[in-house]
């Protein structure tokens, strides 16, 4: 399934200079941004660049001092978080933020709670779910703060996919967990978007984590947006080699 | 090799069966015991129903409400009034007065329940206050000097009757209402929301919303007890209802018996009052003092109340004969 990579066509989500930031001081300048549908994009930048700022606007968390924010040529600047949850937009929180309290399995479930849909089909997402993260189904009675950092990244992944979302963004994926858990998760990911041609705006501060899975790349420097391009087009650049990859 | 830290909660026959037998006890009670221990069990269930009603904003949503004694003053006066001036019946005048705490918290709610720990705690205890100035100025409720209720009709007996049985009505209510929130969508909403706020708000859940429904329905709860407690004792003063230690004690009450578990309000409300009427009455002087050494030693060694030691005796006998490995 090719999908068309023609500007503006068909956009899943586009962001046009948009501006904010926390009271007065402005975190993020003229960002624009644009996602299709089924693809892996990623955004790059060290510490304070202003990510999760991004992922805060994307989820309605963040209102906008200025610019545009659209779903697929809508606009819905000014939404609410549920409102932009409807419309299929799926947040997965920096640091897993599981809910402590409850199992696995209900934490799960909490992922469908703004879905209309009948028990039976929630049912089959969860199956999917357990089969896409066979470890997290083994453990799907113990409460979900007993579970490791790369497993309740699963369950935080899980949770997301439970609510159907057209769109899954994912706040520092990699944050604190092992290499080898990282490479299990991004190969979940894949599986995922194959399956359901999910969108995946992925946030990252390990440049080779991002571009192993994302097919393009935004950089984001001081609250701007400084360099997008092609996966291989960034691998392959000289300065940005040096500031992120160090080689 | 999992048994240990398998969680999952399930609702043992046996803990249903001592709950259905307790109810039984408490409603045939009245047939053995009179006089001054009716009274002591009557603000026995006022208290329960109240703890139960604070554990919704405070067990489960984990919201502070340090002054939520102020729909048990609003629901108290609004009986007062609308029995006294209005010459309603006491059951329309009750409704009306939940029904009116109920509104009031929901109002209050939107921009109250914004503010997050100590912040609310702080606003929920101005609100008090103020409505305490507000019904000591307004000449309708009879300002500072008091308001008196009409008498229950009947002889004294009766009337024991049916303070005894309505309050026993409304903390089962109390108690049936948590249950049902606790096991919907309302339930899951307020525990997300207790234990992360801003994933709850990305999974779709309206956050704010929420807190006013669980706030809404606390007040309704002590709008009710305060209107029976008002029609009980027949006499209104704004210090004595609006008394902010009425707050601390169903708060204590709720700390004691377990937040965010349906029977642990009920627990802690029947422990701390019978210990009192038992022990502190034998000493008024030093009886905050006490409340006070209560409140220290639960937040020092009982984090999760009499429930949570409950369940930790429960799971000690359980994996007692087992080797103690594991953990």
């Amino acid at each position: 399934m090719g999908t068309s990579k023609v500007q503006g066509a068909d956009a899943l989500i586009t962001l046009e200079n948009v501006a904010t930031g926390y009271g007065i001081a402005q975190a993020l300048w003229d960002v624009s941004l644009e996602l299709h549908h089924g693809e892996i994009v990623a955004l790059i930048g060290s510490n304070g660049a202003g990510k999760t700022t991004m992922l805060r606007v994307l989820s309605g968390v963040l209102p906008l001092w200025s610019g545009e924010f659209k779903i697929q040529g809508q606009s819905v600047k000014g939404c609410t978080t549920p409102d932009l949850v409807d419309r299929g937009i799926c947040h997965v929180p920096e640091g897993r933020q599981l809910f402590f309290g409850m199992s696995v399995e209900e934490n799960l479930r909490m992922g469908a709670f703004a879905l209309q849909k009948s028990s039976a089909e929630i049912n089959k997402n969860l199956a999917w779910v357990y089969e896409l993260f066979p470890e997290v189904a083994r453990r799907r009675n113990q409460l979900a703060g007993t579970l490791s950092g790369g497993e309740q990244q699963m369950v935080a992944i899980g949770r997301g996919l439970m609510g159907e979302p057209a769109i899954l963004l994912i706040d520092e994926l990699s944050l604190g967990l092992a290499p080898v858990i990282v490479d299990r998760i991004l190969e979940a990911l894949q599986v995922i978007h194959r399956q359901r041609q999910l969108t995946i705006f992925m946030v990252e501060q390990d440049v080779e984590v991002a571009l192993s899975i994302a097919s393009r790349a935004y950089i984001l420097e001081n609250g701007r947006i400084v360099r997008e391009g092609r996966n291989e087009q960034l691998m392959n650049d000289t300065a940005i080699r040096e500031a992120y990859l160090g080689l | 090799m999992d048994k240990t830290v398998t969680a999952a909660r399930k609702r043992s026959p046996a803990g249903l069966i001592i709950l259905v037998l307790a109810a039984i006890i408490l409603a045939l009670l009245p047939l053995v015991i009179q006089g001054y221990w009716i009274r002591v069990i009557t603000s026995l269930f006022m208290y329960a129903a109240m703890a139960e009603a604070l554990n919704l904003v405070v067990g489960y949503a984990g919201y502070a409400a340090f002054g939520n004694g102020v729909f048990f003053g609003i629901g108290a006066y609004m009986t007062a009034i609308l029995m006294t001036h209005y010459k309603w019946g006491f059951f329309p005048a009750s409704a009306i007065s939940g029904l009116t705490a109920m509104l009031i918290a929901f109002i209050l709610g939107w921009p109250v329940l914004r503010l997050r720990g100590h912040y609310f705690a702080i606003a929920t205890i101005g609100i008090n206050m103020a409505v305490m100035e507000i019904v000591t100025y307004v000449g309708i409720t009879g300002g500072g000097k008091g308001i008196s209720l009409p008498l229950y009709p009947g002889d004294i007996v009766k009337q024991g009757m049916f303070f005894y049985y309505s309050m026993f009505i409304l903390m089962l209510v109390s108690i049936a209402i948590t249950a049902w929130i606790v096991h919907g969508r309302l339930g899951y909403g307020l525990r997300a929301i207790k234990t992360q706020p801003d994933a709850a708000e990305v999974m779709g859940i309206d956050t704010t919303l929420y807190k006013v429904y669980a706030w809404s329905i606390s007040a309704l709860i002590t709008g009710i007890a305060g209107s029976l407690n008002a029609y009980w004792l027949t006499f209104l003063e704004p210090i004595y209802v609006f008394d902010i230690m009425i707050s601390v004690e169903v708060f204590v009450m709720v700390l004691l018996g377990g937040p965010g578990t349906i029977l642990g309000p009920i627990l802690g409300a029947f422990f701390l009052k019978l210990l009192s009427e038992l022990v502190w009455s034998q000493f008024t002087l030093i009886h905050m003092g006490v409340l006070g050494l209560i409140i220290v030693v639960i937040s020092l060694f009982l984090p999760a109340g009499l429930m949570g030691l409950l369940r930790q005796a429960g799971r000690w006998r359980r994996t007692a004969p087992q080797s103690l490995g594991n953990r």
